[in-house]
């Protein structure tokens, strides 16, 4: 029988998630199940809703796959936040291979993930600052700037730093930039074409490669649960081979080959580009130790072994992207 | 059609539709305060972030909270006050009482679509809490609104359907 | 049968119950249940009712509505709208036709604090009716400058209906509300310019008012600074990025409150606005919940793309593409309120728009100028034959006029309404200027 799958995501078309994950992916369970599984993509929220319940959209089964960030829903998906961490991941492709082990390892799926059915995860490329006054070298330069913080982890590191964290949705961003509402963004590259950072600042502050990332999201692509089980075994075959560890590598190399491409736009209007030295990083991460503290206190309250959950995150991370 | 100008406003005579009336304006105006209130504390947001550098923490969550809210609650009072848009182009030739129970049976579907969005609100309201959602910056659990948002639905549901039995009841003069 | 043979046929279905007097909102709802069932089924839509009006009403942008109401509401309380017309009838009054051309100018004024057509119509109707009456205006030629007048409520910024339009469309409010203002203030001296050359055609139609003195003209002026304070802060704080269009609006109606409790509203008074807010919000905000149910049930028979792509393939000349869409929307208009037409069409036609061509415009500056396109045609349906709401508003003030001979009167201010759409139609610049300044 065909079966056609009904994919939502709130991205439009033109977008990374869009057209170089979701419509290969597409095409590929397409070609190995011989035509039989098809997906009609919704993307830019199509299907109704905001970004924030397209879990339970997943869940209720009013879209049968969903790509969202777990972190939208704030709260919900405690565990998985620790990826959301200052200086935890290096490239997208290693440190997704590690969120999927990680999701597995410590059983999430049956935990937080339980109402839905996880295909893969992954993580975007590494979170750079992006400054329209001057570049950030030092701890000292964050004093007085009014920085666009992206999670609620970052909002709290961004306030450990010296900044002053604002808080605001991604399509004012462009807005805030270029009337000096705000300073800077922290934003990963992938991001920056969009909202056309590039051209509203000057300066773009980049953490050593070889060091952490600043930050980075954990992102999930999953399938509603009923229509996964009503799959026959040979088609549920063609899902699990293009999820799991594998593919959640994959999109996390596309993360990363799309950041190129934006720094490159960047670098062609002859922007500033400085690298922030792994020692200045190791005083960052310093002064953000409270962050990682509230964040296992947080968890721990939750009914998680806060602790062991952020050593199995680090340990796994180190394990598949070392530095 | 209504104007979103204030004409005077009499309540029905029958005991179910002053109340239902009453019960209408109160959720008005609690909303309209809430919508107030909401107005308040951005204006107070700017202001901080203009003196001192830091805006309200989460104003952007409180205004879609309160909004959301304050709408919901409007809605059974502009049944109350019979305020929609409609064409009435192709029935104008009707007789008077032919019209009313049309605008019974428009009322009457509303009635039943409020009531189903009610009852799936209060579904949702469970299905959130039980999922500990809260809103991103200050931590306000999701389901508060929709716990706040579902009896506005049932009331919308209570008032349409009151407005549909009257019409339905309607005589020729 | 196909995706799109469903669409269309329910489509009919809605057009049907839209015939029968049921409420705009209640089509759309029922008819978007009804085919979201026969799309995906029963177990779905259940589950996107749980979440649908939450999502829906907490769109951080929309909040916006309800406070323009409110702030048009205070702002009329607060006697803004007879400082205007007092002003603009101080200056121009006693020119022939100037007393209707000052309520052209003090519906444009009021226009830039209140975002509803229907409010500016009423809240002016209130204000210059009597005035124009005492002078023994034309009946029909005071009854249609104010209809029209009314447009301007909308055509100016703020403005509920664009809102709506970014939202749907994904635009920065900020740029369409830029985008608005050098088209708005053609539409209202295409109005003057139509009361004038009326005037000069029948001299008896405007007789011109008393001549003021200069003390008198200054006090008047004075009166309004309110107005303009409130236009420089809320409009002003848009361009200039200051504030969110919420934030603004806040301002904006928080400052018209306190003119308004200044000016002497009492407890009755807040809440006579509050419920009158209500209602309006209420009556808009039913409608959005039903489109939204409606469009996610096109989106699943994937008609709108079908119909864009069909369209781009087609090889039609977009030129000729988009005056069929003009036209489609002065039909609907005789019959439809801007705001349901606009949340009927523009999931329908904007991608049509977005894939074709026009003078060579970027994605971006088609989607905005494009906007404030559909924004003027859309608003020529309130003055339109046989249903225009902002006839029947101001009707409902002049009994002793008959509605045809206002519908008559508006006659000419429709010619000017289709002028200015065909100047917008060539010249995009008109719109876009202002957007590139901001830029
Ligand atoms: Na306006
Ligand atoms: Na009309």
């Amino acid at each position: 029988q065909e079966v056609t799958l009904k994919v939502h995501h709130f991205l439009p078309p033109g977008s990374t998630a869009h057209a170089k994950f979701i419509t290969p992916w597409c095409d590929k369970i397409n070609k190995e199940s011989a035509g039989r599984l098809k997906c009609q993509i919704y993307p830019a929220m199509q299907l109704g809703g905001t970004p924030p319940q397209l879990i339970d959209q997943a869940r209720d089964g009013i879209a049968d796959i969903v790509w969202t960030l777990p972190g939208y829903s704030a709260g919900r998906f405690p565990a998985v936040e620790v990826f959301e961490l200052p200086f935890m991941t290096k490239t997208a492709e290693l440190s997704s291979r590690a969120l999927w082990e990680y999701v597995t390892v410590n059983k999430l799926d049956q935990t937080e993930f339980k109402d839905i059915h996880p295909i893969l995860f992954h993580v975007h490329d590494s979170g750079q600052l992006h400054l329209v006054k001057g570049p950030i070298t030092q701890q000292s330069d964050f004093r007085g700037l009014k920085l666009r913080a992206p999670t609620r982890q970052t909002n709290k590191f961004l306030a450990a730093l010296g900044a002053t964290p604002v808080g605001m949705p991604v399509p004012q961003v462009s807005e805030a930039l270029s009337k000096g509402v705000i300073d800077g963004a922290m934003l990963p590259w992938e991001v920056v074409p969009a909202v056309k950072a590039h051209e509203l600042v000057k300066f773009h502050s980049e953490g050593d490669p070889k060091a952490r990332a600043l930050y980075t999201t954990a992102f999930v692509f999953a399938m509603n649960k009923a229509k996964y089980a009503s799959l026959p075994a040979d088609l549920k075959q063609v899902i699990d081979a293009n999820g799991g560890a594998e593919a959640s590598t994959w999109v996390g190399k596309v993360w990363d080959e799309s950041a190129a491409a934006a720094r490159k736009l960047a670098s062609d209007r002859g922007n500033q580009f400085n690298v922030i030295p792994a020692a200045e990083l190791k005083k960052w991460e310093k002064a953000g130790q409270h962050v990682y503290d509230s964040w296992v206190s947080e968890v721990s309250g939750k009914g998680y072994d806060g602790k062991a959950l952020l050593k199995s995150a680090q340990d796994l991370i180190q394990k598949h992207d070392p530095i | 059609m209504s104007e979103p100008i204030a004409t005077p406003v009499c309540a029905p005579q029958d005991p179910i539709g002053r109340s239902l009336f009453f019960l209408s304006r109160t959720f008005a105006a609690a909303g309209g305060l809430v919508l107030v209130a909401v107005s308040i504390m951005s204006v107070f947001s700017i202001a901080s972030r203009a003196l001192t550098g830091n805006a309200v923490l989460g104003d952007f969550e409180l205004v879609q909270i309160g909004s959301a809210v304050a709408v919901a609650a409007f809605l059974p009072w502009g049944q109350m006050r019979g305020s929609h848009v409609f064409v009435d182009f192709f029935t104008t030739g009707l007789r008077p009482c032919m019209r009313a129970r049309l605008d019974g049976l428009g009322a009457l579907l509303l009635a039943i679509c409020a009531g189903i969005v009610a009852w799936r609100m209060t579904i949702g309201t469970v299905d959130l809490r039980a999922s500990s959602e809260t809103s991103m910056l200050l931590g306000v659990p999701t389901w508060y609104a929709y716990m706040l948002m579902s009896p506005s639905f049932a009331l919308l549901a209570a008032t349409a359907f009151y407005t549909s039995s009257q019409k339905f009841r309607e005589q020729p003069a | 049968m196909s995706g799109t043979a469903i669409g269309a046929s329910f489509f009919v279905f809605l057009l049907v119950l839209l015939a029968l007097r049921v409420p705009i909102a209640i089509s759309m709802l029922i008819t978007g249940v009804a085919g979201y069932v026969t799309m995906a089924g029963w177990d779905p839509l259940l589950g996107y009712l749980k979440t649908a009006a939450y999502g829906r009403y907490s769109i951080y942008d929309l909040s916006v509505v309800p406070l323009f109401l409110l702030m048009g509401s205070f702002a009329s309380r607060g006697g803004l709208s007879k400082a205007l017309f007092g002003a603009a009838e101080s200056m121009i009054g006693h020119y022939r036709g100037g007393v209707a051309m000052a309520a052209v100018g003090a519906c444009a004024g009021f226009g830039a604090i209140c975002g509803s057509s229907l409010a500016t119509a009423a809240t002016m109707g209130q204000v210059a009716l009597p005035e124009l009456r005492r002078l023994n205006y034309s009946p029909a030629l005071a009854t249609a400058t104010l209809a029209a007048g009314g447009t301007l409520g909308i055509l100016i910024p703020p403005s509920v209906v664009l809102v709506i339009y970014a939202i749907l469309a994904e635009q920065n409010i900020a740029k369409l509300f830029a985008a608005a203002l050098i088209p708005g203030i053609i539409a209202a001296l295409g109005y003057i310019a139509v009361i004038a050359l009326h005037c000069r055609l029948n001299p008896d139609a405007g007789p011109a008012g008393e001549r003021k003195s200069v003390a008198l003209r200054i006090r008047a002026l004075i009166d309004v600074w309110p107005v303009l304070a409130i236009f420089v802060v809320v409009i002003g704080g848009i361009y200039g990025g200051i504030f969110t269009p919420t934030e603004a609006a806040s301002v904006g109606t928080i400052g018209a409150g306190v003119l308004a409790v200044a000016k002497g509203m009492r407890l009755d008074g807040l809440m006579e606005s509050l419920y009158s807010t209500a209602e309006a919000t209420a009556m808009i905000f039913l409608i959005l919940l039903g489109a939204d149910v409606l469009n996610v049930f096109l989106a699943l028979t994937q008609m709108p793309a079908e119909l864009a792509s069909w369209v781009s393939g087609s090889g039609l000349p977009p030129l000729l593409v988009l005056f069929a869409i003009i036209v489609i929307y002065v039909f609907l208009g005789c019959v439809m309120d801007s705001l349901s037409m606009i949340l009927l069409t523009i999931p329908i036609f904007f991608p049509v728009i977005m894939g074709l061509d026009f003078w060579g415009l970027d994605q971006s500056e088609k989607a905005i100028w494009f906007g404030i396109l559909a924004l003027m045609v859309v608003e020529v349906g309130l003055i339109t034959p046989p249903v225009g709401m902002n006839v029947y508003i101001i009707n409902s003030m002049a009994k002793n006029v008959p509605m045809s001979a206002t519908f008559r009167g508006i006659v000419p201010f429709l010619m000017s309404d289709a002028l200015r759409v065909v100047l917008l139609v060539f010249f995009p610049v008109l719109t876009l200027f202002l957007v590139r300044v901001i830029e």
